[in-house]
């Protein structure tokens, strides 16, 4: 700060007043939210609350701002940041990998684009529900100024004026669910134009550059050298439509992991040809050529939801055996689920590329060269030690640390062999 | 699954004192839930009309138990196998992982000792990957100079470029 000797920079000013317009609409939108959860306090009161918070949220922004510096010295550029605890980082600069503020005249024709009827069709697709439960706060909020109590049983099982204002009532609730499926469709656009305006990927020198965003742009430059793998995924609906999104694993950049970044999240399978390409990866094969993980698998799946179903059944069957058609239907919907989960996955090792496939309602593939594989693990649990059945698990950089990429219940001979021929060196 | 098909012959056991180091470990995370258990069973014996003791009977039962015939089990759960241009780490008694590390993908290399592990003169030799999954790969009770030499090994055959 200013006891240093060197003249470190803040940050203009103008950033203070950004952050208030970013942080405003948290505040307004929060206001429902906590209307839900404490229904006794009127609205002035609510108003104050939020009014403190912005203004605590503000002098937080303030005191971060006064104490955050930069400097370029050295050829390095040094960051101070921290309020607590003071963070020094220095990056020199060659260690940085692509900063490219400057504009070509001469740029070549972007890998892939979206442009806003694409993105339109997209934000149709991208169907929000966040919108719903701010409104479904925020109606909770205006429930407490209506003469009726919806919620009270005493209000439904009245006398015959009762049922015909339920009838009605059934009418606006039909009205109301389109209302809010259209609010969904219009905030899914929203949100996608806010986040994928002007979509843009680029081959340059080093990698894969993609730029986005209508408020806030991003350029990011993701170096093919440290690409580790592909992510191609789709979705229930617009699978059916012939939409797929194209997503990259690199090396974590900034010691984060799990931060896949989106190079086409809506294109179809011609327009990733020419990505996959650059990146000298090969695209998913068609389905019919993955091997299915082991048989046993979905029985080996089935075995603890089904002792759940039983004891559930035991006891509501001797309290009241009209409970058992609750467990029943309980049953229907878990056993496919757990098909269609055993169904939909998959693995195809293709030459120097391994394909594995998994995802009901979302549907992805990764595709991984074998020179990226880190480390492999073949685990089993008890149960599937009773099932004779083992999973891979294969150490990629840059995963999710949580959602490791995996092969669940191989048969687990099958599961070694494969282990032994992922490892086996190069040729 | 029967033993020998995760442990077979060719899989190097940890030494002998890790037995030891498992159990004073076990003995010493075990004090803890065993504490609270037996002031939960004083609790309940002025709550609830119920025997005092039954529940710290169980529970010094169980802690027996684990710290004298569960730390053998694991211990004889532990195996490695280094190979030419990898090692195979093998390990879990209910739940059983069995890892293998190229070391051409070998980031650092640690050998660590807590102060249990240097009262019976064993290390923890541990490895780090580039892989967010198993970024640490760690092999405990290796006797000092066994780990030591380990760690020279895959030293020299570490890959110098990033994948």
């Amino acid at each position: 700060m200013t006891e240093e000797p060197e003249t470190p920079r803040r940050l203009h000013p103008a950033t203070l007043a950004i952050r208030f317009l970013e942080r405003l609409p948290q505040f307004v939108l929060g206001l429902p939210a906590i209307a839900y959860f404490s229904t006794d306090l009127d609205f002035g009161m609510l108003l104050l609350i939020a009014l403190a918070g912005l203004v605590i949220s503000m002098l937080s922004a303030w005191i971060w701002w006064r104490r955050f510096s930069y400097e370029t010295a050295d050829g390095q550029l040094v960051i101070e940041s921290g309020v607590f605890s003071r963070n020094r980082r220095t990056i020199p600069f060659d260690r940085i990998q692509d900063v490219s503020l400057e504009q070509s005249l001469l740029a070549p024709p972007p890998l892939f684009a979206m442009g806003p009827p694409r993105l339109l069709v997209f934000g149709l697709f991208n169907f929000s529900l966040v919108f719903l439960a701010i409104l479904g706060g925020t109606s909770q909020y205006a429930g407490s100024f209506m003469p009726f109590d919806f919620a009270q049983p005493e209000y439904w099982i009245g006398n015959e004026a009762a049922t015909l204002l339920a009838l009605v009532s059934i009418g606006a609730a039909l009205f109301f669910a389109g209302a809010l499926l259209m609010v969904g469709m219009a905030a899914g656009v929203v949100r996608t134009f806010l986040k994928d305006y002007g979509f843009r990927l680029t081959r340059t020198e080093s990698g894969l550059r993609r730029e986005r965003g209508l408020f806030t742009r991003t350029d990011v430059v993701i170096p093919l050298k440290r690409l580790q793998a592909a992510i191609v995924s789709t979705g229930l609906v617009r699978r059916h439509f012939g939409w797929q999104g194209l997503a990259l694993q690199s090396l974590g950049s900034d010691g984060k992991a799990g931060t896949h970044h989106d190079a086409a999240p809506f294109a179809r399978r011609a327009e990733l040809e020419p990505i996959f390409a650059e990146m000298a990866m090969k695209l998913p094969p068609p389905r019919e050529r993955f091997v299915s993980v082991s048989r046993r698998s979905p029985w080996h799946r089935a075995v603890l939801p089904a002792l759940a179903l039983i004891a559930t059944a035991i006891i509501s069957g001797s309290l009241q055996p009209e409970l058992l058609i609750v467990v029943a239907l309980g049953a229907l919907t878990v056993a496919p689920i757990i098909w269609l989960e055993w169904r939909a996955r998959g693995y195809l090792l293709d030459g120097d590329t391994l394909f594995v496939r998994r995802g009901v309602t979302k549907p992805q593939t990764t595709i991984l060269p074998l020179p990226k594989i880190q480390s492999i693990t073949v685990r089993q649990s008890l149960l599937q030690r009773a099932f004779g059945l083992a999973s891979l698990l294969i150490g990629t950089a840059g995963a999710p640390r949580m959602a490791p990429l995996a092969i669940p219940d191989l048969e687990r001979g099958a599961a070694l062999a494969l282990r032994d021929t992922l490892l086996e060196p190069a040729p | 699954m029967s033993d020998d098909q995760q442990r077979p012959e060719s899989f190097e056991r940890l030494d002998p004192r890790q037995k030891w180091v498992i159990r004073i470990h076990t003995a010493l995370i075990g004090l803890v839930p065993a504490a609270a258990l037996g002031i939960a069973d004083l609790v309940l014996a002025t709550e609830i009309p119920w025997q005092y003791g039954a529940v710290s009977l169980a529970v010094v039962l169980l802690y027996l138990i684990a710290v004298t015939v569960f730390p053998g089990r694991r211990y004889r759960r532990w195996g490695y196998q280094m190979g030419e241009e990898a090692i195979r780490i093998v390990s879990g008694w209910i739940f059983r992982k069995d890892t293998v590390v190229p070391f051409a993908r070998v980031q650092h290399i640690d050998v660590s000792r807590g102060p249990i592990e240097r009262m019976f003169g064993v290390a923890t030799l541990t490895l780090h990957t580039a892989g967010s999954y198993n970024s640490t790969v760690a092999l405990p009770g290796l006797a000092i100079d066994d780990a030591n030499r380990m760690r020279e090994e895959i030293r020299r055959q570490i890959g110098h470029d990033l994948p």
